[in-house]
C-alpha cells in the first residue's frame, strides 16, 4: 500500500514537466484607510478574465503574460482599481482600495466577496462561504449573530431541528463534520444544548463549508469539513467594539502591540440569564414550597496574536475557551451539568521564494462534559472527555503557470476518557472510566493542472493512519476533481473523494447535545468510509450580478456506525459492545441562484435530496431515513440596502418534515413489584413516520446611528414572524380524569419558538 | 420581585415550548399479544396475558382470556386457566393461574406456549439464575435521624451477571412509594463487592426489606427497554427503541425469578 501511495506521488510530481515563461506577480490589498488586509478580493486581467483572489492575509499570487500590463483589482464595498504593472512594481505590489463610503466595516459589504466568474472558473465545487459581515445583515433568533444557522440556508445543509445550530451535509450524520477553527478541531460546536454555535460572531473572520471535492489536506470526517477562520488583529491601531443583545453581551478589543507588527485581538461574550435567576431564586429563599428556577450561562473567550516578523515569516496564536452551566438545586436534588471546548494553535508561515511556502502549526484542543449531581447525601458525577494535541506541516509550491502542488503531514495525538462515572456517600466511594489512546497520521499531495483555458484537473491523494494499542488502521483517500469551461461564463464541474472517519459519536439524538461522547475505531470497530461523486453546472449572467449553480451528486458510507435498541450510553466501560454496523447511502440535487450585487443582494436554494441507512441489527435489517433527512428544502434570503443608513433583510424557509419514530401501539407493564402503570410503547418501525413540514419567515433591519464618536447600529430581528408552530417533537399526552386516572392518549406535537423579536446595539470605536 | 418572577416564568414558558393536539397519520398497528410470566420458587403457577392495542385507544389493559397457557418442563406440563388472581401487598394482578407449587431447578429448560381464540401463538423459553446471597444488609443515620439501608454482595466474575435491588419498608400494602429500585449489569464492578444504598428515607420502628433478584439477561434485556421506551415518549433527545422480548409471536417476558431477601429494623 505504501509502495502504491510513493508511486502515485511521483507520477503526479512528474506531471510539472515543462515550465512557460510567465512574470509572477506577488502582493497584498488593504483597505486604504484603515490598513486592513482585504480577504477575498479579486485580482485579475481585463483583456483575458484569468485572475486570482487574496488570501486570508489579503496576499496574492497571478502569473502573467509579459505583454500584460494592467491588472484590475475588485472588492465589494471598494473602489474597483486598475494597477498598471511596471518593471518597478511586479515584485511585489501594496495595493490600497479606498472603500466606498466609511461607517460600520461590518455592515458596508452586502454579498460575499467573491465574484460569480470566480466561482465559476473555480476547479472546487460543492463549496460554501460566508463572511462574517454578510451573516450580521441576517435576521437571527433572540438577535444572536450565528454562522453555523446561515449555513443551514445553503443547499445541501440541513438543520437538527427547529432553532438547533447542528448541521447535516448531503446525507451525513452531525459527526461526519469536520469543524476546523485554525486547524483544531472543535468536537461540539454548541451551547445552550444545541441551540447556539460557539462561534462568537465579533471573532471570525469568515467559514468555508465543504460539501463535496474535499481538498487532499482534509480528512477524519466523511462528509463535509468547515473551516473556521478567526479575525486577525490589526497592528495598526486600537478598537473596540461590542454589542449588548437579549441573550447575550459582546466585547471585542483590537490592540495593536507593536505598531504594523504585533497585534492582539481578544474576544468575550457571556449570556447574562443567570444573573436575573439568581436574584428571582435568593429573594424566594425564604418562600414556601418555592421551585427555583434552573440557572443556566455560557460564555467564551478568544484569542487572536499575530506577529509579522518580517515580510517571510509570521506568526499567529489562536485560543478558545468556553464554557457553559447549566445549574439546577432542589430539597433534597442538585444538578450540575457543565460542558465545554478548548482549543490553542500556534502557527508559523514561510515563504522560501514567490513560489514556495510553507506553514506548521501546534494546536491543542479538547473537549469534556461533566454531570454532578447529589440526592440526599449521595453525590455522583459522570462525563467524558477528548483531548488532541496535533502537529501540521503543509507546503505550497507553484511549479508554473500550469502546475502547482499542495502536500503535507499531519499527526494528532487523541486522548479520550469514555464512561466516567463516580458515587460517593457516608458509605461507598465508587470511581471509574476507560481511558483510551490514539494517534491520527496523515500525509497527502495534490496536483492542480491548468491543461488549457478549458480544463482543468485537481488530482489528490491522501494517507491515513490511525493507530491505537491493539489495532492500526491504514487507507488511502484519493480525491480527484475536474472543471471544464464551456465559456468564460459556464463551467462543468465533477469531483470525486474518499473519506474515512476514525472518531465515532456516541449520541441517540438528532441534536448535538453536551453528553455526546466520541469513541475511536478499534479492534472490532471499522473506520467510517464515504464515496462521494458529484456534477454539477455553473453560470455568471447579467453582467456577472448574478451566479447560479445546479449540483447532484451520490454518496456511500460504508461501516455506518450506529447503536443497538436500547444501548446503555452512560457510565458503560464496554461502549463498543453497544455499536452496530451497517451502510448508508444519499443522493440529491441542489439548485443555486445568488444575486451578487447592487442594492438588493440574496439567494434561492432548493435541495431534492434522499437519505437512507441500513443494518441487520436495527428496525429487522430493512433500509430506514435518518431523523434529518427531507425530501425538499427551500430557502429563500434577501438583503436590501435602502440607503447608507439602513438595510433590511428577510429569510423564508420551507422544508420537509423530519422523520421520527412514533409508537404505533402500547401496552400496560405491570412488572413484578408495584410501579406507577405507565403506558409502554410499541415502536415497530424506525423513523416510520413524517411529521408536518416546517416553514417560518425572519426578518431583519440594521440601523445605523448617527454618532461623530463612534460607529453604532441598532439591528432588530423578528424571528418567525407569522408565529408557525412548526413541530419539535410528537408525543402522545396522557388525558386523565378528575380523579387522576389516565382516559386517554392523544398525540401532542410540540413546538419551540413562535414570533420572538430581538433588538442588538452594536459600537464600534 | 414576586412579578419579576412571575413574568420570567412567562417568558420562559412563552420561549420554550407551546403544546397542541393534533390528527396524526399514525402508521398502522397490529395488536399482538403481550406475556408477563414470572417463575418463582415455591409459589404457583401465574401471568398476565393482555393484547396491546394503537396508541390512541381508549381502553387502558386489554385482557386476553380466551387462551391456553402451557408451561412445561422435564416432560412435565402444566396447563394455566383462565382465573382473576390479585396479589394485594405489591398490587399486581394475573389472568391465568394454576395452583401447582413450582420448584425450580437448576440446569433445567422451562418452556411456555400460549394460543389464544384468534390462533396468535406465543413461544419462549428459560433457565434459571444462581443464587446470589446478600451478604449484609445494614443502615445508618445522618444528622437529622433519618435511616438509610445499605445492602452489600459480590459479584461472581465467572460470569456476566444482571441484578436488580429493591429496598422497601415492610407493610401488607407495600407502596410504590417507599420503593428503592435499581436494575444494573455487573460491567462497573465486575467481580468486586458491590454496594447500594437508599437515601435517609426511613425512621426509627420502620423494618426495612431489601432484595437482590439474580436476573436472567433476557428479563435484565426486556427492563431495560421497557424503561427505554417508556423514557422515549415526550424525550426529543431520546432513540425511541424496540421491546427486546424472549417471547416469538408477541411482547413480553417468560423468565424465572431468584432472590435473596433481608430485613431490618431501624431501632
Amino acid at each position: 500500500m505504501q509502495r502504491l501511495f510513493i508511486t502515485c506521488i511521483t507520477v503526479i510530481v512528474c506531471i510539472g514537466v515543462h515550465a512557460q515563461k510567465a512574470i509572477l506577480l506577488r502582493g497584498k490589498v488593504i483597505d486604504k484607510i484603515t490598513n486592513e488586509s482585504l480577504a477575498g478580493a479579486t485580482i485579475y486581467i481585463s483583456t483575458n478574465e484569468r485572475g486570482t483572489t487574496t488570501n486570508s492575509a489579503g496576499e496574492f499570487e497571478l502569473n502573467v503574460n509579459e505583454s500584460i500590463t494592467r491588472i484590475k483589482v475588485v472588492y465589494l464595498g471598494y473602489r474597483d482599481t486598475m494597477i498598471n504593472i511596471t518593471n518597478n512594481n511586479a515584485s511585489f505590489l501594496t495595493i490600497r482600495l479606498l472603500p466606498v463610503y466609511k461607517n460600520l466595516s461590518d455592515i458596508e459589504i452586502t454579498s460575499s466577496r467573491e465574484n460569480p466568474k470566480e466561482k465559476v472558473n473555480d476547479i472546487q465545487m460543492g463549496m460554501e462561504k460566508i463572511s462574517m459581515a454578510e451573516a450580521k445583515l441576517l435576521p437571527a433568533i433572540l438577535g444572536e449573530v450565528d454562522i453555523l444557522k446561515i449555513l443551514q440556508l445553503k443547499p445541501g445543509v440541513k438543520s437538527g431541528g427547529e432553532g438547533t445550530a447542528g448541521f447535516f451535509v448531503r446525507g451525513g450524520s452531525n459527526d461526519q463534520n469536520l469543524i476546523l477553527v485554525e486547524h483544531a478541531p472543535v468536537y461540539n460546536p454548541s451551547h445552550l444544548f444545541g441551540f447556539f454555535s460557539v462561534f462568537n460572531s465579533d471573532a471570525i473572520s469568515n467559514v468555508t463549508l465543504y460539501k463535496s471535492g474535499f481538498p487532499s489536506q482534509y480528512g477524519g470526517r466523511l462528509s463535509s469539513v468547515l473551516d473556521v477562520e478567526m479575525r486577525k488583529g490589526q497592528a495598526d491601531s486600537l478598537e473596540i467594539r461590542g454589542g449588548i443583545g437579549l441573550l447575550t453581551s459582546r466585547l471585542t478589543v483590537n490592540l495593536p502591540l507593536i505598531k504594523k507588527k504585533l497585534s492582539l485581538l481578544v474576544s468575550g461574550r457571556r449570556t447574562y440569564a443567570d444573573l436575573i435567576t439568581n436574584i428571582v431564586n435568593n429573594s424566594n429563599k425564604n418562600t414556601k414550597d418555592y421551585t427555583p428556577i434552573p440557572s443556566y450561562f455560557f460564555y467564551d473567550l478568544n484569542l487572536a496574536m499575530e506577529y509579522n516578523i518580517n515580510e517571510k515569516n509570521k506568526l499567529s496564536l489562536n485560543g478558545y475557551y468556553g464554557k457553559d452551566l447549566f445549574k439546577f438545586r432542589g430539597e433534597n436534588f442538585g444538578s450540575n451539568l457543565l460542558w465545554g471546548n478548548r482549543s490553542a494553535t500556534l502557527e508559523w508561515t514561510h515563504k522560501f521564494n514567490n513560489r514556495l511556502n510553507v506553514s506548521t502549526a501546534y494546536f491543542t484542543s479538547g473537549y469534556l462534559y461533566r454531570i454532578n449531581s447529589t440526592f440526599s447525601e449521595i453525590s455522583s458525577s459522570i462525563g467524558s472527555r477528548i483531548w488532541d494535541h496535533g502537529l501540521i506541516n503543509n507546503w505550497s509550491y507553484q511549479i508554473n503557470d500550469q502546475h502547482s502542488l499542495k502536500f503535507g503531514l499531519s499527526s494528532i495525538y487523541h486522548r479520550l476518557t469514555v464512561g466516567e462515572f463516580g458515587i460517593s456517600s457516608d458509605f461507598t466511594d465508587i470511581a471509574g472510566g476507560q481511558k483510551i489512546e490514539a494517534g491520527e497520521l496523515g500525509a497527502y499531495l495534490s496536483h492542480k493542472w491548468k491543461i488549457n483555458n478549458s480544463w482543468e484537473v485537481l488530482s489528490g491523494l491522501r494517507n491515513s493512519t490511525f493507530i491505537n494499542k491493539k489495532k492500526t488502521f491504514n487507507n488511502l483517500e484519493p480525491r480527484m476533481a475536474m472543471k471544464y469551461n464551456v465559456n468564460t461564463t459556464t463551467s462543468i464541474k465533477a469531483s470525486y473523494a474518499r473519506m474515512y472517519q476514525y472518531l465515532h459519536l456516541v449520541s441517540s439524538s438528532a441534536a448535538s447535545l453536551p453528553t455526546d461522547v466520541w469513541y475511536p475505531s478499534e479492534e472490532g470497530i471499522q473506520p467510517q468510509r464515504s464515496d462521494q461523486v458529484s456534477l454539477g453546472l455553473h453560470h455568471a449572467f447579467a453582467q456577472n450580478k448574478f451566479y447560479t449553480y445546479i449540483e447532484g451528486y451520490y454518496k456511500w458510507i460504508g461501516n455506518a456506525i450506529d447503536f443497538r435498541d436500547g444501548a446503555q450510553l452512560f457510565a458503560n466501560p464496554d461502549l463498543k459492545n453497544e455499536f452496530v454496523f451497517g451502510k448508508g447511502w444519499a443522493y440529491g440535487v441542489e439548485a443555486y441562484i445568488e444575486k451578487k450585487k447592487g442594492r438588493t443582494t440574496g439567494w434561492i436554494g432548493y435541495t431534492l435530496s434522499w437519505a437512507w441507512r441500513q443494518f441487520d441489527k436495527i428496525n429487522y435489517g430493512i433500509a430506514f431515513h435518518p431523523r434529518f433527512d427531507r425530501r425538499h428544502d427551500v430557502s429563500v434570503v434577501v438583503m436590501h440596502k435602502l440607503n447608507n443608513r439602513l438595510s433590511l433583510s428577510g429569510t423564508w424557509v420551507y422544508s420537509t418534515g423530519n422523520f421520527a419514530t412514533i409508537a404505533g401501539g402500547r401496552f400496560g407493564f405491570q412488572d413484578i413489584l408495584p410501579n406507577l402503570g405507565n403506558a409502554t410503547p410499541d415502536y415497530v418501525r424506525r423513523n416510520d413516520f413524517q411529521m408536518p413540514p416546517t416553514h417560518r419567515m425572519d426578518l431583519g433591519i440594521v440601523w445605523k446611528l448617527r454618532s461623530r464618536k463612534w460607529d453604532s447600529d441598532l439591528t432588530f430581528s423578528l424571528y418567525n414572524v407569522y408565529s408557525r408552530r412548526n413541530p419539535f417533537f410528537v408525543f402522545y399526552d396522557e388525558i386523565k380524569n378528575e380523579a387522576g386516572q389516565t382516559t386517554a392518549h392523544k398525540p401532542t406535537l410540540v413546538s419551540l419558538f413562535p414570533i420572538l423579536p430581538a433588538v442588538t446595539y452594536n459600537f464600534k470605536f | 420581585m414576586k412579578k419579576l418572577s412571575l413574568l420570567l416564568l412567562s417568558i420562559s414558558f412563552f420561549v420554550i415550548g407551546c403544546n397542541k393536539e393534533i390528527d396524526l397519520n399514525l402508521p398502522e398497528y397490529e395488536p399482538k399479544l403481550v406475556l408477563e410470566f414470572y417463575l418463582e420458587n415455591n409459589t404457583s403457577l401465574r401471568c398476565l396475558l393482555q393484547e396491546s392495542t394503537m396508541y390512541t385507544d381508549t381502553s387502558q389493559l386489554r385482557l386476553v382470556n380466551d387462551a391456553t397457557v402451557i408451561v412445561s418442563y422435564n416432560g412435565i406440563q402444566q396447563t394455566l386457566v383462565n382465573r382473576m388472581i390479585i396479589d394485594p401487598r405489591f398490587d399486581k394482578i394475573y389472568n391465568y393461574y394454576n395452583p401447582h407449587i413450582i420448584q425450580l431447578q437448576p440446569n433445567t429448560e422451562y418452556e411456555v406456549y400460549v394460543k389464544d381464540g384468534k390462533g396468535r401463538e406465543l413461544r419462549g423459553k428459560t433457565r434459571l439464575n444462581n443464587l446470589v446471597p446478600i451478604d449484609s444488609l445494614v443502615y445508618n443515620f445522618n444528622a437529622s435521624n433519618k435511616a438509610a439501608a445499605g445492602l452489600l454482595f459480590k459479584d461472581d466474575s465467572r460470569t456476566k451477571n444482571y441484578y436488580r435491588i429493591v429496598a422497601f419498608k415492610d407493610a401488607p400494602v407495600v407502596k410504590q412509594d417507599s420503593l428503592w429500585d435499581i436494575t444494573f449489569n455487573d460491567n462497573l464492578f465486575n467481580g468486586e463487592q458491590f454496594s447500594f444504598y437508599t437515601g435517609y428515607a426511613y425512621n426509627r420502628g420502620d423494618t426495612i426489606t431489601s432484595r437482590l433478584y439474580h436476573l436472567t439477561e433476557e428479563h435484565y434485556r426486556f427492563t431495560e427497554s421497557v424503561n427505554n421506551a417508556q423514557a422515549s415518549n415526550g424525550n426529543p433527545f431520546g432513540q425511541p427503541a424496540n421491546i427486546v422480548s424472549n417471547l416469538t409471536g408477541g411482547l413480553g417476558i417468560f423468565t424465572t425469578l431468584i432472590y435473596d431477601e433481608k430485613k431490618v429494623i431501624v431501632r
